[in-house]
């Protein structure tokens, strides 16, 4: 709840709030002060005093007859809709963005370009509709459609192929040295995996779902590796 | 009116009073019920880290049940706690000077709710600080009116229906606290040990019998020397009179199969009067019981001059130089064996002949057996319905008879000829004396009171008004939940299962959560040696009580201890400070809360 109210709700609530959209900015005041409420009454049981607090200051109770104690859990069960999935594609997008300047290094809260020309026109017309949103919560200043010449890197995000430009003072050759440590250090940990599974008495002497477990293990590093070495490629 | 930051010590206080004015915390008529019984802690007691947990569970399943449309009750109380309250207010006098035997008993008595009055609601006002939303409109006593008269009427009903008996047995002696205790409060505790081998002289021989013991001042009270009558070694001597050194007092060498040819010399030493097993042998083979030690655990007129008023370990040390001098101490050997201790006192407890009262624990605990083998109570987890069982099938009588001030006097009077005379009031008793010797007779009142558990025992339905017919009793007994500690299962939970059963025909519970305990983050147990303790109230005031019950609740997992550490609370008051900011942004926002009412 932590998560995903908080850090993402609020944050694309925000983007909403900043908007000159007037009846946007009514619609989603009116769902985040209902989510919100809600919110209160779950976590009521556990942590009664703030809840309380927060629930009489918003005259959520009228003439003293309502109070977060003798309020009732809605039985109201949220539906998955296409927005739903929006959501969760916006989540992804930014996600990916997010952890791909965490594993190089720079600065989460610097902002970036990004080359679509190579992507297909379903995902272009996502990026459309959530545009604001994307470029304010992704930290990105522009999606572009040509190639520009400036310092970059290519990202996979979902099988697509997006180009982000940095800002100019990054150094590429130290976001080079980063990957290809992070790379050296995967393939060491998949030469290891390796040698395990062909070493016969392992296969032989350990249960099933830890040889399982290793094998997907090594699939998922090889699978981190050809991202890195396409990103390596791009520098 | 949005403040930056979320400053609890500005807000918990002020919530709390705000519920308890508008009288939230009592049940709302509704057409399920919902109801616990609070493990009621000790009037002496201050809140610690397993009373957080405790209470913090207890209070998620009220307050959940009561935004469900239960009609909800969560009954608190406290307890008298006998020996804990009496020891600590004796304790409290001493230093200002004052024993309690010179204030005599009614004074004393007045001293103990005088200091009950004082600091006995130190615990509660300690819950309330963590939010618990107990009916505090009904904060019972184990002592207070209603209690004791439910208690009275339990002990009559019982004696009468032959559940309770007076008897003369051995019991668990503790010679500071002076009262007997039940097994249960017994520590069986492993220490290094001496087994010493002592000669004892064959009347008209030159010869000797070894006998092998870890308490040679019990030979004082010598009654016979056991030998197993398949033992060849000494199938010659049996019947043969022995002369005990020291003592001096002629015993006869006997048969029993309490003598194991494989232990020690095969020869025992039998004190009926000391010792659990030799009191069996003694009533086997009809032996004299001869008690050597005074209720202080000092040795007695029973014994030879220069041993009378002497302390039992000095006395030990006196028999073995006496021993060594006249060469019968044959040797001594070093060896690890289990030494009952005292929980309360932590001295070593003396087997005692006195004359107690009993309840028949094994009778209560057939229908206390049922329920949970008919699932009409269950544990969780479940694994504790085996400990459970080991404990209710070996099931000894109990003694609830405790040579102590403080406590539930027990309602019997004693005629001249020491007939007794049971009964809830002392103007009932005299009657019925009246009626037994065909005159008025003086009584006197047995000054014992009932062990604590005792009255424990009857909190679910105590607490609920019985024995006066109400509806409080009707709605909320069975209650749904118990929530305890694995720790007092059998000195408690047990004992309000034989009692519910007993008195209500119903079971006092639905369900018993057993917790986890609290430990430290490293995993080990909370104590005072190791300086690892956490106390939760000045968690409250760092962090608030919200955060450290959100801590507790979030790590407490069935069967798994939880493992407290600072940094955790801290965490989750952070978790707070999120959903206060996320309340401000909503609120620059102009988010409406009124409009969502309806929604």
């Amino acid at each position: 709840m932590w998560h995903s109210f908080c850090d993402w709700y609020l944050e694309l609530s925000k983007t909403i709030f900043y908007s000159e959209n007037n009846q946007n900015i009514e619609e989603t005041r009116n769902v985040a002060s209902y989510v919100f409420a809600q919110i209160l009454v779950i976590l009521h049981p556990f942590i009664p005093f703030l809840t309380e607090e927060i629930w009489l200051k918003n005259k959520l109770d009228k003439d003293g007859e309502d109070f977060l104690m003798l309020k009732n859990w809605s039985d109201a069960t949220a539906t998955k809709d296409k927005d739903y999935d929006e959501v969760n594609e916006i989540i992804e997008f930014v996600s990916a963005i997010r952890s791909f300047k965490n594993e190089i290094e720079i600065s989460p809260g610097s902002f970036v370009n990004i080359l679509i020309d190579k992507i297909n026109p379903n995902t272009k017309e996502f990026i459309e509709r959530n545009l604001n949103t994307l470029k304010k919560i992704g930290r990105i200043n522009e999606f572009l459609n040509e190639d520009i010449k400036k310092p970059s890197a290519n990202l996979i995000i979902k099988g697509e192929i997006f180009k982000i430009y940095f800002d100019e003072d990054i150094e590429l050759s130290k976001i080079k040295t980063t990957l290809l440590n992070k790379k050296s250090k995967i393939e060491k940990e998949m030469e290891r995996i390796n040698t395990k599974l062909n070493n016969k008495s392992f296969i032989e002497r350990a249960p099933n779902d830890i040889v399982e477990q290793e094998k997907s293990n090594f699939i998922n590093l090889e699978k981190d590796v050809n991202k890195l070495n396409y990103t390596l490629e791009s520098l | 009116m949005s403040s930056d930051k979320y400053i609890h010590e500005n807000v918990e206080n002020k919530i709390y009073s705000y519920w308890e004015e508008k009288n939230l915390f009592k049940p709302k008529s509704n057409k399920k019920q919902f109801s616990i019984v609070i493990p009621p802690p000790n009037v002496t007691g201050s809140l610690h880290m397993g009373h957080a947990l405790n209470n913090s569970i207890q209070d998620l399943l009220t307050r959940y049940h009561r935004m469900n449309n239960f009609e909800t009750l969560w009954q608190p109380g406290t307890d008298h706690a006998g020996i804990a309250t009496q020891a600590l207010v004796e304790k409290k006098l001493k230093a200002e000077g004052i024993d309690k035997n010179d204030l005599g008993r009614e004074k004393f008595i007045e001293k103990v709710w005088e200091w009950k009055g004082q600091y006995g609601d130190i615990i509660i006002n300690q819950l309330k600080k963590l939010g618990c939303s107990c009916d505090w409109s009904r904060n019972a006593f184990t002592m207070d009116e209603n209690l004791s008269k439910s208690v009275l009427k339990v002990f009559v009903e019982m004696y009468k229906k032959g559940l309770i008996y007076k008897s003369k047995k051995l019991v668990n002696w503790d010679t500071v606290l002076k009262t007997a205790i039940s097994d249960l409060e017994v520590d069986q505790r492993e220490v290094n040990s001496k087994l010493y081998h002592i000669n004892y002289p064959i009347e008209g021989t030159d010869k000797f019998i070894t006998i092998a013991t870890t308490r040679p001042e019990t030979m004082l009270g010598d009654t016979a020397i056991a030998v197993n009558p398949s033992d060849e070694r000494y199938k010659s001597l049996v019947k043969k009179n022995v002369i005990i050194p020291i003592v001096n007092r002629k015993i006869k060498i006997i048969e029993d199969e309490y003598a194991d040819p494989e232990q020690g010399t095969g020869a025992v030493k039998i004190t009926p009067a000391h010792d659990f097993n030799d009191y069996e042998v003694g009533e086997r083979n009809n032996l004299e019981i001869i008690n050597i030690f005074t209720p202080d655990g000092k040795i007695n007129e029973n014994a030879p001059k220069n041993y009378i008023g002497l302390d039992r370990f000095e006395a030990r040390k006196r028999i073995l130089k006496e021993l060594s001098d006249k060469n019968l101490l044959v040797k001594e050997e070093k060896i690890k064996n289990k030494v009952p201790y005292g929980d309360r006192s932590n001295s070593i407890i003396e087997p005692y002949l006195t004359e107690q009262w009993f309840a028949d624990a094994k009778k209560l605990s057939i229908k206390a057996k049922d329920i949970v083998n008919n699932k009409t109570t269950n544990f969780f987890p479940a694994n504790w319905t085996k400990t459970y069982f080991q404990w209710m099938d070996n099931i000894e009588p109990w003694c609830i008879s405790r040579q102590l001030w403080w406590g539930h006097q027990i309602p019997a009077w004693y005629g001249p000829d020491r007939e007794i005379f049971v009964d809830e009031t002392e103007e009932g008793a005299k009657k019925k004396a009246k009626e037994h010797y065909k005159k008025d007779v003086e009584l006197i009142r047995d000054p014992d009171v009932l062990d604590t558990w005792f009255s424990s025992g009857l909190w679910p339905f105590a607490t609920l008004g019985w024995p006066e017919k109400n509806d409080f009793l009707d709605k909320f007994y069975p209650t749904s939940v118990l929530v305890t500690g694995f720790d007092i299962i059998f000195f408690w939970v047990a004992r309000m299962m034989m009692f519910g059963m007993e008195f209500q025909n119903k079971e006092p519970f639905k369900n018993i959560y057993v917790h986890a305990l609290v430990r430290d983050e490293k995993g080990q147990k909370m104590s005072k040696s190791k300086g690892n303790v956490i106390d939760p109230l000045e968690l409250i005031e760092k962090y608030s009580a919200d955060a450290l019950r959100f801590t507790l609740l979030s790590m407490a997992s069935p069967g798994r201890d939880v493992k407290l550490s600072e940094d955790r609370v801290k965490g989750y008051r952070n978790f707070l400070n999120k959903i206060w900011n996320a309340n401000n942004l909503l609120i620059q926002n102009d988010c409406k809360f009124e409009n969502i009412k309806k929604a």
